[in-house]
């Protein structure tokens, strides 16, 4: 509690954005929309379309929840997305970083104090809501749990917009795309876990829709509970825990860079990010659905070769997550490598190469669905998930991941300006460029062009009948890291220019 | 009390600083010139924590500033060239905000603002949104926000960049009084004359390199081979030929009554020139020798160690 009333930063937000006549503006209007919501409410639900609801789900206060949960979430998004990108445009940071608040200072400070306006401008509405709320019927604690878990959410959002702040040069970059992504995903999921089989329905609870529905007895059909660890877990839970566990997460790469240069920024330390890897996948092993598998919770059977799938290009992303995180600032790249040459370091260092830490993750994807069969063991016979296969795909894309992540590594050591967006961008067009290429080779053979894809991008690995040829890929990826290892070496051995500008 | 020891700084494809040695004892004015890209900045980043060197250490009052670093702000006071500040505070509010931020003891941080906000000539700003303040007046704030926490080291990058000649002008006479109660400062600049008459010691710095670095009047007399000396009389002599006449004097420049030239002897020697003007029916009115100025010095050596 010290840590938020006697928080420097926070009371600076407070006094910046919380004067007393925005703070009456923003009552005024947030008073005035609520108003305008319940004249809105009591004309439609008379002869209106929406009659036909449960009374909890059709009162003002569901009415007024969602532009609440809508602003609130948006707001603290937008604003801390902006936060520290738009502190070091104006030269202002730097002054942050030589006082004496620690990281977790700052940390606070900013996540309650950069949206503080939206709390308070939503928290003027909250009363309002609640009366009306208690006025029809809902219960109490249904409203309570709901805020709760909205707060969480937004707190949630706000450390991703932190991070996202952290990581980005100009203010404006990452919010676009986070908002859409953020506000398509609970619908994808909701589609995913309610209308068809999906082996892990636990991850609905990364929306906080699906959890709230049954308090207010609404969309029924959509599943309230989802298994965990094979133990029935009601999705608010679900989504608390998730919360909690992800944003622990972003807590400790915030902790770790937010003092720091941009560019001697490095997310998670080596075991850290494998520490994230065992964590995901712990989670992917937790949600896994055995009877999802057989189909018998939905007329749709998923089956374990698209369960497998799943768990595969998840590790996907897991692979390129840990080799982002690990990315080496060149500075410290340099100095690893003198070091390691000197005798001083070890290959595995904190500040050596990023991908012998990507092949133990890999290594730990593999454990883990080694136990997702054996955990399902009673749903599907074990030999059902053809472990053997699962493993040359898990190289395969372990082989394409260390590429890319290699090629960013290299990128960050040469004059490019934002090397590692270009470098992405680099990268995507690698990808889009091989799905150009060989869709004309359709026309004369479909096989063809498949296989050709299939050797050119991981994807073989997903596609039956092609391991083989995205195990040739992936044999002349190999050629590709080697490639690239001499040319970071190249880098990291070439003597710097001395300063010459005046 | 500021110690920069084989500082090296790497880019991916320069190096911006190489070796840098430098200490500064306590109670110092140190000026770091150099070109604009020389690694001035990048210096004084190092120095307050901002940027991680390569390579070496830098210590603020015996504390390493990148293995204690919250502890080494305690004793150091940036401001850099072109900087904002938070539009929506106050005065008060915003010097409070650093105050706290710099963990003084809350019963001292009232007293504390009206003291700087005094020092830096804002009384009647005090309770006045920031927005509405002058450039000049902002550039203070950023000074007084240095100064809050009454460090013992103030590392200025810039200070006067954009301001006004009249804003120079008082940011050099509260410089000097913070030099006055005993702060140390390194301050870096590439106008010259920002320095003059200000700083007790020099660092000139090119290429990410210090060329020179040490008190100003030893750095003068080990670069002067010359002294230059003007010498100004009344009435109508032909001075230039007797000065040209004299041994060790060279560059004899005469405008009016007036002469300036060079001497390469020894202060005694020089000391007999006034009586052998006059034994030569010179009337001396004045005898004085021009002390080089710190552009003069730069420029000297630059010209002779680096270009």
């Amino acid at each position: 509690m010290n840590l938020l009333r006697r928080n420097p930063e926070l009371l600076r937000h407070v006094r910046s954005e919380l004067r007393a006549p925005r703070m009456a503006l923003a009552a005024g209007l947030s008073y005035v929309l609520c108003f305008l919501i319940s004249i809105l409410h009591s004309q439609m639900t008379t002869a209106g379309p929406y009659s036909g609801r449960t009374p909890e789900s059709n009162s003002v206060f569901f009415w007024i929840l969602i532009p609440q949960a809508l602003v609130l979430s948006l707001w603290c998004l937008s604003s801390t997305t902006q936060s520290i990108a738009g502190e070091r445009l104006l030269k202002t940071y730097d002054f942050l970083r030589t006082t004496r608040l620690t990281a977790g200072e700052l940390l606070v400070g900013m996540v309650f104090g950069v949206p503080i306006m939206a709390y308070f401008a939503v928290g003027c509405t909250v009363p309002f809501a609640i009366a009306a709320g208690l006025g029809s019927q809902v219960p109490l604690s249904a409203m309570l749990v709901t805020y709760f878990l909205l707060f969480v959410f937004v707190v949630f959002l706000s450390l991703v917009g932190l991070l996202v702040s952290m990581l980005v040069q100009k203010p404006r970059a990452g919010g676009a795309l986070l908002i859409v992504w953020f506000w398509l995903m609970p619908f994808t999921l909701i589609g995913m876990t309610g209308r068809f089989g999906f082996p892990y329905p636990g991850v609905a609870a990364l929306t906080i829709v699906p959890g709230l529905l049954p308090l207010y007895h609404a969309y029924t059909s959509v599943p309230s509970t989802a298994p965990f660890f094979g133990v029935h877990v009601p999705l608010l839970s679900l989504s608390l825990l998730l919360y909690v566990s992800l944003g622990a997460w972003i807590v400790v790469a915030l902790l770790r860079n937010l003092k720091r240069e941009r560019e001697e920024i490095q997310l998670l330390s080596r075991w850290q990010a494998i520490g994230l890897a065992a964590y995901l996948n712990l989670l992917m092993l937790g949600f896994l659905d055995p009877a999802a598998l057989l189909g018998t919770r939905s007329p749709y059977s998923f089956g374990v070769e698209p369960a497998t799938i799943v768990h595969l290009a998840f590790n996907n992303l897991i692979f390129y997550a840990v080799g982002l995180a690990t990315l080496t600032p060149p500075e410290r790249l340099k100095i690893w490598f003198r070091d390691y040459h000197a005798g001083r370091q070890s290959y595995l260092s904190e500040n050596g190469p990023p991908w012998p830490w990507m092949a133990l993750a890999a290594a730990l994807a593999f454990v883990a669905l080694w136990l997702e069969a054996a955990s399902a063991r009673s749903a599907v016979p074990f030999d059902n998930w053809s472990l053997g296969h699962s493993g040359l795909s898990l190289m395969v894309f372990l082989v394409y991941a260390t590429r890319d992540v290699l090629f960013l590594q290299w990128c960050t050591l040469t004059k490019m300006k934002n090397p590692i967006v270009k470098g992405i961008l680099l990268v995507w067009l690698y990808y889009f460029a091989a799905g150009v290429i060989t869709t004309p080779l359709a026309q004369a053979s479909r096989s063809m062009a498949s296989s050709g894809f299939c050797l050119l991008t991981p994807a073989g690995a997903l596609v039956h009948g092609q391991i083989e040829t995205a195990l040739i890929g992936a044999g002349l990826q190999i050629g590709v890291i080697i490639y690239l290892l001499f040319l970071i070496r190249d880098r990291l051995t070439r003597a710097p220019a001395q300063l010459a500008t005046a | 009390m500021i110690e920069l020891r084989s500082l090296r700084k790497e880019y991916p494809n320069v190096v911006a600083v190489d070796n840098v040695e430098v200490t500064i004892p306590e109670g110092d004015i140190y000026g770091l010139i150099g070109p604009n890209g020389a690694g001035k900045t990048t210096t004084i980043r190092m120095a307050c924590g901002l940027l991680s060197p390569t390579f070496g250490s830098i210590r603020i009052c015996k504390i390493d500033v990148h293995r204690q670093p919250e502890l080494a702000q305690r004793n150091i006071g940036y401001l850099s060239d072109f900087f904002s500040v938070y539009e929506d505070l106050k005065v008060w509010e915003y010097l409070d905000y650093f105050a706290n931020a710099y963990k003084m003891a809350p019963e001292q941080i009232p007293a504390r603002i009206d003291e700087v906000i005094h020092q830096v000539g804002l009384e009647v700003k005090r309770d006045a949104m920031i927005k509405g303040l002058s450039r000049g007046m902002k550039q203070r704030m950023g000074i007084a926000r240095a100064v809050i926490h009454k460090p013992k080291v103030l590392l200025l990058d810039e200070p006067a960049s954009g301001l006004d000649p009249k804003a120079r002008a008082d940011l050099r006479n509260l410089l000097l009084s913070l030099r006055d109660s005993g702060a140390t400062i390194l301050i870096s600049s590439h106008i010259l004359s920002e320095l003059e008459g200000f700083c007790t010691s020099i660092g000139i710095m090119e290429r990410g390199r210090m060329v020179r670095s040490g008190k100003l009047d030893e750095i003068t007399a080990a670069e002067s081979r010359y002294k230059v000396v003007r010498v100004s009389w009344v009435g109508t002599a032909d001075a230039r030929s007797i000065l040209a006449a004299l041994p060790n004097v060279s560059n004899v420049t005469v405008q009016d009554s007036e002469a300036v030239f060079r001497f390469t002897g020894s202060d005694e020697q020089l000391a007999q020139i006034p009586g052998e003007l006059t034994a030569r029916g010179v009337r001396v009115l004045s005898f004085s020798e021009v002390k080089q100025t710190v552009e003069e010095l730069y420029l000297k050596l630059s010209t002779n160690e680096v270009m």
